[in-house]
């Protein structure tokens, strides 16, 4: 077992107390990025499925004086020809009930939506969808309900308007059926199935997105520990030059200099770390005497122990980015260039 | 499967004979209780392939969720800089919650390493160019999480287990004769 790092030139002796790293406010207990759900999202949760479960009872208690919803659908058509019995309970107010119990079932599914979904892939637009739909298609549902005729005019009607959209993720397409899935059921009175499609949809999306199962691949043994804030993108293989991507969990930014850097408003700061100071002033010069329009070496900083920073202040040319005279520092660099970033 | 940006530089940490076949370079976090479980499996695999592995330490201090890896792993390289990075690397994750600034200033003197020293190079943050410099190569390698493992500098993705593992590498050794 070999470690290239040798014992170093003496340094300034300095004395260190722990005092000098200040009151140390953080715990000491290691901490894992597992994704939940908080617990204002739990409490809401609850009081949806709550408030769903008890409107459900009440309309199967009501139910139980009706004989059946045929009468309802009979009233909201105002066919003189049914012999159907009307219901006791108002129809308007069956028809809320039902419309209630559709919007407590879409307003979890648009929560785990919104709570799981990366800002990137994030719609807007499909929030609204899913928690609108299954109140629509239960009210759809319940004037068609048994009547073939109704049936073949809605048909004409949703053929006749044009719906086509492109879903920025397919996994959105789930959402939308599981919304017609849910205001499906609640529309033929099936409640109790409407109910148990949204809970099991809720817990099967939430336990998939705790897992990440969709990024496992990444995993090596499968055990990651993720930055709380992860941009789904990022590994990514994208065509071009790879863009200065921020991250969470990065260590913080390093000070510019212990001296302010005199620079004009067009040129920035490239800063490359290098195992050898020669080398790595070879490598960069060599990419800036291509890329850039003017630069000049700020400063080179020495850790002492063979790691070198180097910083420049560079004018790019303007068919070159930063991103790409980045990329050519580090595509001629390897294995003495560690790292180059802008700051 | 995604491509190492950086391959072995001369200030990686290293064990295992710089002419070993198969090199493993791990991203990994002090504070990362997946990486102590991964460190375990990668010695377990070092003595199991002899001198025909070689694993390389880098950082990748996930600072948002674990507070103190960035200073353990500028700890890890004041070790380094007296000569004893594995005894502390390996110190680190055998005392996972203990990384606070005293823990460390413990560690070190129960290393024998010059405390004062040791000390100075953390308050004067050192080592948080050399940290970051691996942060940064292994952002660009396409790192998001830890441990992130590379055989040979290829990624390696879908692995369970110290046995998959192990398979992953031999079958870098075989694509090496």
């Amino acid at each position: 077992m070999t470690s290239p790092t040798s014992p170093p030139p003496a340094p300034p002796a300095v004395q260190a107390t722990v005092g000098d790293w200040g009151p140390g406010p953080m715990s000491s207990a290691p901490v894992l990025a597992v994704r939940s759900i908080g617990p204002t999202m739990r409490r809401r949760l609850v009081l949806q499925y709550l408030g769903a479960a008890v409107l459900i009872a009440s309309i199967a208690a009501l139910e139980d004086l009706v004989p059946s919803m045929t009468g309802l659908a009979a009233w909201l058509l105002q066919d003189p020809s049914s012999t159907a019995t009307a219901p006791l309970l108002a129809p308007w107010l069956h028809v809320l009930l039902l419309a209630g119990v559709a919007l407590l079932l879409s307003l979890p599914l648009a929560m785990v939506y919104v709570r799981t979904r990366a800002r990137l892939k994030y719609d807007e637009t499909l929030v609204e969808t899913v928690i609108v739909l299954p109140v629509i298609v239960s009210g759809i549902l319940l004037v068609v309900k048994d009547s073939l005729a109704l049936a073949f005019s809605l048909a004409g009607i949703v053929a006749a308007v044009r719906f086509r959209n492109n879903l920025k993720d397919s996994r959105d397409a789930v959402y939308i059926l599981a919304a017609v899935g849910v205001g499906f059921a609640v529309g033929v009175g099936s409640l109790q199935v409407a109910m148990m499609l949204s809970l099991v949809f809720t817990a099967v999306e939430l336990s998939l997105w705790r897992r990440d199962v969709g990024s496992d691949h990444e995993r090596t043994l499968g055990m990651l520990c993720l930055p709380t804030a992860t941009p789904l993108d990022i590994g990514r293989k994208q065509k071009g030059p790879q863009p200065v991507v921020k991250m969470a969990g990065a260590p913080p930014p390093l000070p510019l200099s212990p001296t302010a850097i005199e620079r004009e408003a067009d040129e920035v700061v490239l800063r490359v770390y290098a195992a050898d100071v020669d080398e790595g002033k070879h490598t960069v010069e060599q990419v800036l005497d291509e890329m850039a329009k003017r630069y000049r070496l700020h400063e080179a900083r020495s850790t002492g122990h063979g790691h070198v920073t180097l910083d420049y202040v560079v004018k790019p040319r303007k068919r070159h980015s930063m991103a790409t005279i980045i990329d050519a520092v580090y595509e001629r660099g390897a294995p003495l260039v560690l790292a180059a970033e802008v700051i | 499967m995604g491509e190492l940006a950086v391959p072995r530089t001369p200030l990686d940490h290293r064990r295992g004979p710089d002419e070993a076949p198969v090199v493993l370079v791990a991203y990994a976090d002090f504070q990362c209780p997946h990486c102590a479980h991964a460190d375990g499996m990668l010695r377990a695999l070092l003595d199991r392939f002899g001198g025909r592995l070689q694993v390389i330490h880098r950082h990748f201090p996930l600072t948002d969720v674990h507070p103190h890896a960035q200073l353990a792993a500028e700890a890890a390289e004041a070790a380094a800089a007296q000569g004893k990075f594995w005894p502390m690397h390996d110190r680190l994750y055998a005392a996972q919650d203990r990384l606070g600034e005293r823990d460390l200033l413990r560690h070190a003197a129960e290393l024998d390493l010059d405390v004062d020293l040791f000390g100075a190079h953390l308050v004067q943050r050192v080592f948080a160019a050399r940290v970051r410099a691996d942060w940064l190569n292994g952002q660009r390698s396409g790192v998001r999480g830890t441990p992130t493992l590379f055989v040979n500098d290829r990624r390696v993705e879908g692995v369970r287990g110290r046995d998959a593992l192990a398979e992953v590498i031999r079958a870098a050794m075989s694509a090496r004769g």
